[in-house]
């Protein structure tokens, strides 16, 4: 275990350089190739060109933009870096936003493994049959259906018609441990607010998770099946083990591409949460994104990418310690 | 009946594959006995049904395969009698791996890479009653692999597949097919993957049991060699039939089905210059349109007017010894 | 493979093609009902206008002021004004038709408007023979600078000129005649002078003016359209039958006392100071309090707010505001509440100045913050004692002596809380436009000195230091400047209310809840209007979703009273019922937006630098296809540089009133001589927007037929708002938003020549005769 250790040890210090790597040529797409923002951040054609100049100087837009970086990525990370365009500090926004996508992805993520791998072994099990070709055609629709067709017809359902959900505010409860309500509401039992939580969340995710239910369903489906073919197979039978602990072993073979592709799908997620967001009305990292890129505020948005860089590299180092915990195998 | 004291016995066994291309006709009304206490091999070329055969005994053959009709019944006490083609599923479960248990060629290919050779040897004697959890097993492991000459087993317990040697995995197969104090070890060319001096440490060790533990073992195998040193009985199975059995002595000294002779020609006998290999002419034929009468006449040199045309019935010509063959049929002889 | 496989291939087959055939259904059903993007930022969403005709004036007056003149030829622009007669202006006159002899040179442009003729031209010109029908003459004379004059080219868009680089200095004369001048009625008819020359050269193209559109549930009583304060919700009402629907925050719902709007966005600050939108702006006009304000949708007549009578000097440079009393200030973060005085109101002012933020602009290019004082109310009346403060208001056009006096004329007397007096660098006749626009609302300033962690218990230095706002320079020690100053963090969070509601909570992206505020100085007005102590909205929230087919379903379910919808999808919600009961939603024109829509032409280069090029593409523009395409219906024609509901708006006497017309447009190029093969014509606009890629689309189609190549292409809005800021573009489609309401607001930036006079003069003669001599002169 100590050699896991090292590896961890290692692979935290090569999120530094990532990290960097990553805002800076976020930031280099966003700040240098459009125009000088000055203009449009002190009202655009109404911009008065005292404020101009006040924002230019204020976020050095005249300066190199390996200066203007490091301007950014110092304000940004002792927390005073301002956004013009929003006029609260980048953090804040960060902080705000951040709970309502971790709560979004949590309960995806969930779904994904709820529904998506018991899809999977289904129809690994009922292969052939009317069964599995249905799953499998479900499957196959998860990863075609663009999401936001999906997302309005299930509104059209499930709000319009018949009042179940929301479409407004995310529910929060006045006592604060993580900042995140799912999580809060469980560690304090409170399971009033965890419905309204859920209640809120459920469709949203839902629609977010389904592409990935699809991907997982028919990757379980193969790795269940590859793993079923596998030569000690044979043997489990031939020692008379029962049949659960036959798939027993045979899920674990299978998990380790499963474990690698969910953690894939957790960066997909991420990723596909902005339209999810917009249309549900969430606020959240996803919709914060869109929305800064939109009104060129390109400093609340690479600071929304380095907190999504460094969630997808952490799920990423789970995976791979995961790995190493499933598959002895694998050596680091 | 060969056997006073028989532990298998198998009256015209018939399995047949159904594949894309056809049916394999693989196992063509196989008869044997085997005794208590007694080594049984099963010779012939690969592909001639010597592993279909020893799995059929369980019933452990799988789709596409299926075993068409035939009796076979297990003795695991002398006087009791279990029919193996009545058993139910879960009836056969618990004779699999606990009476009955397997050895298999490539002792990689019987292990979970990701389990450790403890758990193996645990959840083997768990889920057949003997120890009341895995975990208990676990502790019980150590004991397992050193009866079967693992060094250093306590380790081992721990240790995963890819961490140890092809001999240490056969050993620790065999410690896990062990375990349960089986009545019958079917043992499927359980050397063919190793190296000759592991070969011959795992075969001493097979001797070893047979002759302490009183184990019987149904040894498959096409190292003519290995079956002089271990065989009791010898079965010369060729394309899905039985051609000849006899005792092993008997079998070495006067081969009588054309096969046979084949096959102990084959074998090279001096090492020296200028000693050519006798092969058989001709190849294993196809089973889904085997040829008509005996299996064996396209590459008989002996063949002649009834071999293409009903197949020789196994009769026995000597004490104990059985063969299928037109040349010897006519002369008479007990079945 | 086994042997069942052939069962599972069908099974598969089956399942595939019902699911397919689902599918194709599902997309056709979708296809039926498409949705286009809301409008971007840069137009408004749904706000209406008033009715307002086209020549509205304020009062036919009998007399107008005489104010002395005060002559000054230095090389920066000078502007004098000397008025020594008044004669009786005539309220209406018919034209037959309305004369407009455009400039030529050694020439004045002579402009009939509906009160008067505006004469315009160089010093020594010559008037041309015309009849003045017994309408007085305004005369405008100007000599140019030619030193202080840069090129154009050299001049900023927006800024210093306008976006076309376009240049006339009979134009700019008027223009900054009429910036300086405070007379009203004078004004007026300047500015419909501008308006006609704005349509004769047509430097920009003018595509159309918005036409508001209210979309609401039928429960809802008594909205009205103010295009830049927006609604007071306090004046709104419901059916009490309205159906309560729950929203699914916290136990809010949507009942007969809450208002609820479901809209897109987010305020961009909650600091007055910052915000330069308009749904900051709607939020400032409820919780907040301006120095004047406009009654409902009126845009003409100011009436008082937190100022209960206002008086200025003689030529319009300084202002006085007398404060009313007993406004209060309500905190909602702390629960704690602060009284209003004189020194609150210069300290908001002076703080909007001193932050520089956006809006800043609007009180520093004209206001000398640090010049300005406040001062006790007897201090005022010794003031007022000598005779040099006048005052317009009502029918009171003249002197005031005293105090007691001037709260007379306004009619007031309630308690007042000191009086501010500003310094104006120049005469502006727009000052209390700009005074009623909601950034302007007063902050208390102990709120900040309680709250804002570098200024907490700094308070009693800080009014020391400024001698209790006399001197408001001694502020800049206390309040810094930009995006991080501790205060403008400080309000951007946590806003405070004089207002009829307050804000109570919000969820940044989220909602916005307001409430109404218990501490509201004019609550008497509540208890006129539904008599109690209290509006009938007792809380408002804002629902913000930037998805227009989530807000459609929010308001079709009732979550919201109204909403933001686009314009093509209104005709789809037009009339939904509401289950259950006879309630339905409205779609209502509801006046006409003073939001506007232009093509920029380069002026500077071929072949937009001659004018019949310019005509000839006007008529070559198919208006009523582009009204009806992409607007859906709610855009209607514009003639010149001032929108409807403005001051100087007046169609009557626009030399060309610009339809499709190709025939004619191909005659105009041909009478102007340019052979159109040989220029290329590329349209830019702002990437993302779809309503303005289709108006090119529909230009390039019809102005290629008059032989030019044209070509469209989109940028993003920084990029093209880079590229524009010079003239080195070909056209470009834009809008303009008014900031406040007058007509400066749009003639200043958009026609503005940059012209820098050594001689600016202006007055009022009965005479041609008269007339010609103060020209030459």
């Amino acid at each position: 275990m100590a050699e896991l250790r090292r590896f961890i040890i290692r692979r935290l210090i090569t999120f530094v350089p990532t990290l960097i790597g990553v805002t800076f040529i976020v930031y280099l797409i966003a700040a240098v190739v459009p125009a000088n923002p000055a203009r449009l951040w002190a009202g655009g054609q109404k911009a008065n060109q005292q404020v101009v100049e006040m924002l230019i100087k204020e976020y050095h837009l005249n300066q190199p933009f390996y200066i203007q970086y490091y301007y950014f990525m110092k304000g940004f990370l002792e927390n005073t870096m301002v956004s013009p365009v929003t006029g609260y500090k980048v953090w804040h926004e960060i902080k705000v936003y951040m709970p309502v996508t971790v709560q979004l992805t949590l309960i995806s993520f969930v779904f994904i493994v709820l529904i998506g791998i018991p899809l999977g072994i289904i129809s690994a099990l009922k292969k052939d049959t009317w069964i599995d070709a249905t799953i499998r055609v479900i499957a196959l629709l998860g990863v075609s259906v663009p999401i936001f067709w999906l997302a309005y017809l299930l509104i059209f359902l499930f709000f319009t018609k018949l009042g179940w959900i929301t479409l407004s505010g995310t529910p929060t409860p006045p006592y604060s441990i993580t900042g995140i309500p799912l999580i809060d509401s469980i560690l304090k039992l409170d399971w009033r607010t965890f419905a309204e939580v859920i209640k809120r969340y459920w469709l949203p995710a839902l629609v977010l998770a389904y592409p990935g239910i699809g991907v997982i369903a028919r990757l379980v489906r193969n790795t269940f099946l590859d793993a079923l073919g596998s030569d000690f197979v044979d043997y489990i039978d031939a020692r008379g083990l029962p049949r659960n602990q036959m798939y027993r072993h045979v899920l674990k073979n299978a998990m380790v591409p499963i474990v690698t592709v969910l953690g894939l799908q957790f960066g997909g997620l991420l990723a596909g949460a902005p339209i999810t967001e917009t249309i549900f009305g969430l606020p959240g990292i996803g919709r914060f994104m869109l929305t800064s890129i939109y009104s060129s505020d390109y400093l609340s948005m690479v600071g929304g990418v380095f907190v999504i860089a460094l969630i997808y590299m952490t799920v990423n180092l789970i995976v791979d310690i995961l790995y190493a915990v499933i598959d002895p195998r694998v050596r680091y | 009946m060969r056997c006073k004291d028989p532990i298998i016995v198998v009256k015209d066994l018939y399995v047949n594959f159904y594949t894309y291309a056809g049916v394999v006709k693989a196992i063509n009304g196989v008869s044997f006995e085997i005794c208590r206490g007694e080594t049984y091999c099963l010779v012939g070329e690969t592909g001639c049904g010597k592993s279909v055969t020893s799995r059929a005994l369980t019933r452990l053959i799988k789709s596409p395969g299926r075993i068409e009709k035939g009796e076979i019944y297990f003795y695991p006490e002398p006087g009791k009698k279990i029919d193996i083609m009545k058993l139910s599923d879960e009836e056969i479960r618990k004779i699999r791996g606990y009476d009955i248990a397997y050895i298999f060629q490539d002792p990689s290919a019987s292990l979970d890479p990701l389990y450790t050779i403890g758990y193996h040897v645990a959840e083997t004697m768990a889920f057949h009653g003997v120890v009341q959890s895995i975990k208990e097993g676990i502790k019980k492991a150590a004991q397992v692999l050193r009866l079967a000459k693992m060094p250093d087993p306590e380790s081992r317990v721990r240790a995963f597949p890819h961490e140890l040697s092809g001999g240490m995995k056969q050993r620790a197969v065999i410690g896990m097919s062990l375990a349960n104090r089986p009545k019958l070890l079917i043992a499927d060319e359980p050397t063919t993957a190793l190296d000759v001096t592991i070969q011959a440490q795992i075969m001493n060790f097979l001797k070893e049991l047979k002759e302490k533990e009183n184990l019987t073992l149904l040894l498959i195998t096409h190292n003519m060699g290995l079956v002089a040193e271990m065989c009791d009985t010898v079965a010369v199975m060729y394309a899905g039939e039985i051609v000849e059995e006899a005792p092993v002595e008997e079998l070495f000294k006067n081969p009588l089905h054309p096969y046979t002779r084949g096959l102990m020609r084959a074998v090279p006998k001096h090492v020296g210059k200028n000693v050519t290999l006798e092969s058989i002419p001709g190849t294993v034929p196809n089973l889904i349109f085997p040829p008509p009468g005996c299996r064996f006449h396209p590459r008989c040199p002996y063949r002649f007017d009834p071999c293409d045309k009903k197949r020789p019935p196994l009769i026995e010509i000597e004490k104990n010894h059985k063969v299928a063959c037109w040349l010897y049929a006519k002369e008479g002889g007990k079945r | 493979m086994s042997s069942s496989r052939s069962r599972g291939l069908s099974a598969a087959a089956w399942a595939s093609i019902i699911i397919i055939i689902i599918i194709v259904v599902g997309v056709a059903a979708w296809a039926a009902t498409r949705h286009h993007a809301a409008r971007t930022t840069t137009s408004p969403t749904t706000t209406t206008s008033s009715t307002s005709s086209a020549t509205s004036t304020t009062t036919s007056t009998s007399t107008s002021t005489t104010t002395t003149s005060s002559t000054s030829t230095t090389t920066s622009t000078t502007t004098t004004k000397t008025t020594t007669t008044t004669s009786t202006w005539f309220a209406h006159y018919v034209y037959s038709p309305p004369l407009f002899i455009p400039p030529k040179n050694g020439y004045a442009a002579v402009i009939e408007t509906s009160k008067a003729f505006v004469v315009v031209g160089p010093v020594g010109s010559k008037i041309p023979n015309f009849n003045n029908k017994g309408k007085p003459i305004i005369v405008v004379k100007f000599k140019v600078n030619k030193t202080a004059t840069k090129p154009p080219q050299n001049l900023t868009a927006f800024n210093t000129i306008n976006p076309a680089f376009f240049r006339s200095y009979y134009a700019d004369a008027l223009i900054l005649a009429g910036r300086y001048e405070v007379n009203p009625v004078i004004r007026s008819q300047i500015y419909q002078a501008v308006y006609a020359l704005s349509n004769y050269y047509e430097p920009l193209l003018w595509l159309g003016q918005y036409i508001a559109v209210y979309n609401y549930w039928s429960w809802v009583h008594g909205r009205y359209y103010q295009p830049t304060l927006g609604e007071r919700f306090d004046l709104i009402t419901e059916d009490p039958n309205a159906p309560k629907v729950p929203l699914g925050i916290g136990s809010y719902e949507n009942n007969a006392t809450t208002y609820v709007d479901i809209t897109f966005g987010w305020p961009q600050s909650f600091d007055p100071a910052k915000d330069y939108e308009t749904f900051g702006w709607l939020i400032f006009h409820n919780i907040g309090d301006t120095l004047v304000t406009y009654w409902k949708s009126s845009t003409t007549k100011l009436i008082p707010d937190l100022a209960v009578a206002w008086a200025h000097n003689k030529n319009g440079t300084i202002w006085y505001f007398v404060i009313r009393g007993n406004v209060k200030a309500y905190d909602p973060w702390h629960n704690k509440v602060y009284t209003i005085n004189a020194t609150d109101v210069l300290f908001t002012l002076w703080r909007i100045a001193r932050l520089n933020l956006d809006p800043s602009w609007m009180i520093t290019t004209f206001i000398n913050v640090n010049a300005s004082t406040v001062m006790t109310e007897s201090e005022f009346n010794k003031i007022l004692s000598t005779g040099t403060v006048y005052v317009d208001y009502g029918n009171y056009h003249g002197k005031v002596t005293s105090l007691s006096q001037l709260l007379k004329i306004f009619n007031y007397s309630g308690p007042t809380a000191g009086v501010v007096e500003l310094k104006l660098y120049k005469p502006y006749g727009a000052i209390l436009d700009i005074l009623a626009d909601p950034f302007t609302m007063v902050i208390p300033m102990k709120y900040l000195f309680d709250n804002v962690p570098q200024l907490k218990g700094k308070y009693a230095q800080a009014l020391k230091d400024s001698d209790y706002g006399r001197n408001p320079a001694a502020w800049a020690k206390y309040i810094g400047t930009g995006e991080q100053e501790p205060t403008h963090q400080y309000l951007h969070k946590y806003p405070i209310a004089t207002g009829p509601y307050y804000i109570k909570e919000y969820k940044e992206n989220s909602y916005i809840v307001l409430h109404y505020n218990p501490y509201y100085w004019n609550a008497t007005l509540w208890q006129k209007l539904y008599g109690q102590k209290a509006p009938e909205h007792k809380l408002v929230i804002f629902l913000l979703n930037n998805d227009p087919v989530t807000r459609i379903e929010i308001l079709k379910r009732g979550q919201a009273d109204y909403g933001a919808i686009p314009l093509d999808r209104l005709k789809d919600i037009e009339g939904y019922q509401y289950p259950g009961t006879n309630f339905k939603i409205i779609v209502k024109k509801i006046g006409l937006d003073p939001t506007i829509l232009y093509v920029v032409f380069d002026t500077v280069k071929p072949p937009f630098n001659n004018p019949l090029v310019r005509e000839a593409l006007a008529y070559a523009t198919p208006y009523k296809q582009i009204y009806q395409i992409v607007y859906a219906g709610y855009m209607t024609y514009l003639y010149g540089v001032l929108p409807a509901g403005f001051i100087g708006y007046n169609n009557q006497i626009v030399p060309f009133k610009y339809t499709f017309n190709l025939t004619k447009a191909m005659e105009l190029i041909k009478k102007s001589g340019i052979d159109p093969s040989k220029y290329t014509i590329e349209i830019w606009y702002n990437t993302g927007n779809s309503e303005r890629m289709k108006i090119a689309t529909l230009l390039q189609s019809t102005w290629k037929r008059l032989g030019f190549t044209v070509t469209v292409k989109s940028l993003s809005w920084p990029t093209l708002l880079e590229e524009t800021l010079k003239p080195t573009f070909s056209t470009w489609i834009v809008g303009w938003a008014p900031d406040y309401i007058d007509p400066d607001d749009y003639a200043g930036p958009l026609f503005y020549g940059g012209t820098k006079f050594s001689v600016l003069q202006w007055n009022v003669f009965s005479s041609i005769s008269d007339a010609q001599q103060f020209l030459s002169s």
